[in-house]
């Protein structure tokens, strides 16, 4: 199986279902503003506490999971398929469903980096963050990279979403808010007693963030790597779990008749 | 276009042989869990089938009759709980693999297509699906849309097409990987009858290829028209294999008449004529007339015309009707 051409027509497919989700307008008049609307209101709570460190330190973890949000749509957009009934045609295919899924939604990734780029760069000045070019260049950078990592968290919740419909966003849901509570968004990963450090540790993108925090804020080149292979490295994890999760579900729904033609 | 195997399957075909069944399925049980516990539904019980390479087959039955169980089956979409299903030899579970680059499968309605993408893009997404590399896959999209006549729209948005394009489209998407079996689950429901009627062209063609076709329906003039062999399911079972000769007999010799009204001593009259079986009161005046054999309509057409009624109409029986006849004729039970 040509593996590359069901990757760039699934990539395709994804664009287009992006048209679904946002016209041009849409994504500028209703997403934008809703994000930088968002990001503002975090990062007025550490100018309310006059404090300008706690203030930059609010604002990049707001604009941030802006991209690691909207990578977690990824669970929803997996079960797109079943919505489109093509899910068992996939079933059916010879290419199998795993690699169509797990491509699918690589949409989010962009319009993540895009919109959390724009919202840290646009609102860094409005809140006393200076950023130069280089590091205004390296934060886009590793806002893609925090995108791009979080993506199989998304994927492995959508696998969940499949197999559970009924529960299909409690997944994505409870993965973001918990990752949101203890990945140093509003507060320092630190602030959490041990054991809930090293489960923040599990998710790419606490690391992703954290590198962006130490890319603008003079922190060492080989850090900020260090950062970013431990975003990767656990993104790979939640990327095996995710393609077994899908091809698990593929599996079970063979023997028990869960997808219907239709679906 | 000339049928052929898979790619990389032409091996394996020279050993398991064109000269199978193309679909041959034989003890197919198939139970389904049913909530809290309860027993097991079986939707399909100790089902078996042969179809054979260029063969149009029809599917009938009710819903629930466990076509499209089978069609799952079949297409490796679910696995069987008892029996063996193979095509072109191959088992459907063991072989699953090696199955579905000979399996296209074509069900009716507007799902199953990515309704933003162009006719051309859903074509090419499923090329890519089934080995094709991006030029071939370009031609094959371009060489079906032409086909099934879609040609002049291959650029524009699936979401913009009507029922009847869309369902070309899906037999368009069913070919793309040259199947040897065709998978039509229900192809034509909700068609139009221009378009149904070149939907059944287009299936004629493909039996012309050497294409094995397995047709659900509830249409039985449109399994008349097209297969060449009927079998009838229901409850799971398998209830009849037939000849469309054979269905068409029987649904002239059941011809039903309907007829408003008509007086009760006029009704006793045409009870009394040969060939009818039973007559209905459907309401005031209004009865339903049954007939039980080739032509015994015409006499009660006659008689209901002279006694000066014009409210008169015949119509065959319901597939429901047909199956009551089978059963009574074979002495077979139909499953609650």
């Amino acid at each position: 199986m040509n593996a590359i051409a069901v990757l760039r027509q699934t990539m395709w497919s994804g664009w287009t279902d992006l048209r679904i989700v946002y016209t041009p307008t849409t994504w500028a008049f209703g997403w934008m503003v809703r994000v930088l609307c968002q990001v503002v209101f975090y990062s007025m709570l550490g100018t309310l506490l006059g404090d300008p460190e706690r203030t930059r330190y609010l604002l990049v973890g707001a604009a941030v999971f802006i991209a690691v949000n909207e990578t977690m749509m990824a669970s929803a957009s997996t079960t797109w398929e079943r919505m489109s009934g093509t899910l068992s045609l996939l079933a059916a295919a010879p290419a199998g469903m795993v690699t169509v899924l797990a491509a699918r939604s690589w949409f989010w990734v962009a319009t993540g980096t895009l919109s959390s780029s724009i919202a840290l760069l646009a609102l860094a000045p409005v809140f006393g963050l200076g950023l130069g070019p280089g590091e205004s260049a390296a934060a886009a950078a590793l806002v893609f990279a925090t995108a791009l990592a979080n993506y199989p968290v998304g994927l492995c919740c959508g696998s969940l979403s499949l197999r559970f419909h009924r529960l299909r966003n409690v997944f994505s849901n409870l993965t973001l808010l918990t990752m949101t509570a203890v990945g140093g968004v509003m507060v320092p990963v630190a602030f959490w007693p041990g054991w809930i450090q090293w489960f923040a540790a599990a998710f790419p993108a606490v690391h992703g963030l954290e590198a962006v925090r130490l890319a603008i804020g003079g922190g060492a080149a080989d850090a900020v790597f260090a950062r970013l292979g431990l975003a990767f490295a656990t993104a790979a994890a939640w990327l095996a779990l995710a393609a077994a999760s899908l091809w698990w579900f593929q599996r079970d729904a063979r023997r028990t008749g869960s997808i219907d033609f239709g679906d | 276009m000339a049928p052929g195997p898979g790619r990389g399957d032409a091996e394996a075909m020279s050993i398991t042989g064109f000269d199978a069944p193309a679909v041959d399925v034989r003890g197919r049980s198939r139970d389904f869990a049913t909530a809290r516990g309860g027993p097991p539904r079986r939707a399909l019980d100790d089902f078996g089938l042969t179809v054979a390479a260029g063969e149009v087959h029809g599917l009938l039955g009710p819903n629930g009759a466990g076509k499209t169980t089978l069609c799952k089956i079949l297409s490796t979409v679910l696995l069987p709980t008892a029996g063996t299903a193979r095509v072109h030899g191959l088992d459907v579970v063991a072989d699953a693999k090696r199955v579905r680059p000979l399996l296209g499968i074509v069900f009716g309605g507007e799902r199953g297509l990515y309704a933003r993408m162009t006719a051309a893009q859903n074509l090419r997404f499923w090329a890519a699906l089934y080995g094709h590399r991006r030029r071939e896959g370009r031609r094959r999209a371009a060489e079906l849309l032409e086909r099934v006549g879609l040609g002049p729209r291959a650029d524009e948005p699936v979401e913009t097409f009507s029922r009847g394009m869309k369902q070309r489209l899906h037999l368009a998407r069913g070919l793309v990987g040259d199947p040897r079996v065709l998978v039509l689950d229900e192809p034509t429901v909700g068609m139009d009858p221009v378009s149904a009627h070149e939907f059944r062209g287009l299936v004629e063609d493909l039996r012309a290829e050497g294409r094995a076709v397995l047709l659900t329906t509830h249409d039985m003039a449109e399994a008349e028209a097209l297969c060449d062999r009927v079998s009838f399911i229901d409850g799971g079972r398998l209830l009849r294999c037939e000849d469309p000769r054979v269905l068409g007999e029987l649904l002239s010799r059941h011809e039903r008449v309907r007829a408003s009204g008509v007086p009760e001593a006029l009704a006793e009259r045409i009870a009394a004529l040969p060939g009818v079986e039973r007559v209905r009161s459907t309401g005031p005046g209004a009865v339903l007339v049954e007939t039980g054999r080739g032509g015994a309509a015409l006499p009660v057409l006659r008689t209901l015309v002279e006694a000066g009624v014009s409210d008169v109409s015949t119509a065959p029986p319901t597939l429901e009707e047909v199956y009551l006849h089978l059963i009574g004729e074979r002495g077979m039970a139909v499953r609650p």
